[in-house]
């Protein structure tokens, strides 16, 4: 179960890319599956990556882009589960 | 008027990675193929019916007019393709895009089904960077394949690459012998012939069955006498100093007396008569490779077609003096060598 606390980080076999036009691109070295992300979801992805823990990507996510506090929790919750269930990330 | 179909150029000899494997005084981070020798050979290739270049290296991306070089032969029509270990590929793809239509596929080198592998033999982090490069061209859609050396650490995982590189999306997996030099034969990484032939047994099975595409880059053990593009006259190679070589494989091996390979310089001759002198040389060579087998000459590995050109234009002499290598006593001696010059002279 995630948490507003937990800290998270990129998996150790995940591969990232950054594209020209603020997207990315995930590729697990374990299961060799490629997942592409969004501009937001390249925003989640740099701050997990610097450490920060999901209430601090959701405020960071607000600023960001200027959306309410309610939506950007539920996206980066909503994102972070799906990539802790692909295992692309993992709780620290 | 004979067409080859390969015009093969070797950019440069600078490279990124300092591989394990590599020939030292190949990638010795010398120099750039000069933009006049580009230019020459675009005025002069079209004539020959060339319609595709491939650029070698070194690391080709490395020549410092890179993109103005794909300018110049995309203006000119031209489709190309080049090899690339792509460590720097997330830094320069997006000027590649532009190119896009005009880019048959990029060839990455991949030497191991696991990142511990493949960096054992080219470097910490190359392996991540290669799977960057190819997360990238499966978004932009640009076609890859790999190429793979053959070398005592991997040999046994050939079948993992193939799983690997079919679960990646790869157009295909291109397996190569790894030529011996001196560097390679210290580090323990070169296969015995023996070794070889039970490299060369799992890949053609693996043809088989493989959800990929899988073959051999020329070199592998046969009883044909000219199964490669250059022997066929079907390719035409250029070094980085703007010579004409036999072969890009044999382009920069061995020591500065085994230059037999080269034609001339595009820098002192013109292209049509380099084109001229490959095509006599070429008629030489395959008629003293005749000549040899008729004659029942022939050593065991000499039907390793790679070894036997080594070997004609003595570029393994030096294994001599690694008495212990299972290759040592396939080298020709001078004997040999002179007998089957006198030979081929006399015919």
């Amino acid at each position: 179960m995630l948490e507003p606390n937990n800290m998270v980080k990129p998996h150790c076999d995940v591969v990232s890319t950054e594209l020209e036009n603020k997207e990315a691109v995930l590729l697990h070295l374990g299961t060799k599956k490629y997942y592409s992300l969004n501009e937001t979801g390249l925003c989640i992805w740099r701050m997990l990556a610097n450490g920060n823990t999901p209430g601090r990507i959701s405020e960071g996510l607000r600023d960001e882009f200027d959306i309410p506090a309610v939506k950007a929790n539920e996206s980066v919750i909503n994102l972070l589960k799906e990539l802790l269930h692909e295992k692309l990330i993992e709780i620290a | 008027m004979i067409h080859v179909t390969r015009l093969s150029i070797e950019l440069t000899n600078h490279c990124n990675l300092r591989c394990r494997h590599c020939a030292d005084e190949r990638h010795g981070c010398e120099g750039d193929l000069k933009m006049e020798t580009m230019e020459k050979v675009l005025c002069n290739a079209g004539a020959y019916g060339f319609e595709h270049l491939s650029f070698t290296g070194g690391e080709p991306t490395m020549h410092p007019s890179f993109f103005r070089i794909l300018d110049m032969i995309t203006g000119a029509g031209y489709k190309f393709s080049f090899v690339s270990n792509g460590f720097n590929f997330t830094e320069i793809y997006e000027r590649l895009l532009p190119y896009r239509d005009k880019l048959g596929g990029i060839t990455f080198s991949l030497d191991g089904a696991d990142e511990e592998t493949h960096d054992r033999l080219r470097g910490k982090g190359s392996y991540r960077r290669v799977m960057q490069a190819i997360s990238v061209c499966l978004v932009k859609d640009i076609p890859f394949n790999f190429n793979s050396v053959i070398v005592s650490f991997n040999r046994e995982g050939l079948a993992d690459m193939a799983e690997l590189a079919a679960k990646l999306g790869s157009c295909g997996l291109r397996f190569g012998h790894l030529t011996p030099t001196p560097s390679s034969i210290k580090n323990d990484l070169v296969l015995s012939p023996a070794e070889r032939r039970e490299a060369e047994a799992v890949i053609l099975r693996m043809r088989e069955t493989s959800p990929v595409t899988v073959f051999m880059a020329p070199g592998n053990y046969t009883s044909f006498l000219f199964p490669c593009a250059p022997l066929e006259m079907q390719e035409f190679n250029i070094d980085w100093r703007g010579n004409v070589t036999m072969c890009c494989l044999l382009s920069g091996h061995g020591d500065a007396s085994a230059k037999g390979d080269v034609i001339g310089s595009l820098n002192d001759i013109t292209f049509s008569e380099a084109f001229e002198m490959l095509a006599e040389a070429n008629m030489k060579f395959r008629r003293e490779k005749e000549a040899m087998y008729s004659r029942d000459r022939f050593k065991d590995s000499d039907h390793f077609p790679c070894w036997y050109c080594l070997n004609y234009f003595g570029k393994v002499d030096w294994l001599r003096d690694f008495h212990e290598d299972p290759w040592h006593d396939t080298v020709w001696t001078d004997q040999i060598k002179r007998r089957e010059n006198t030979n081929a002279g006399t015919q």
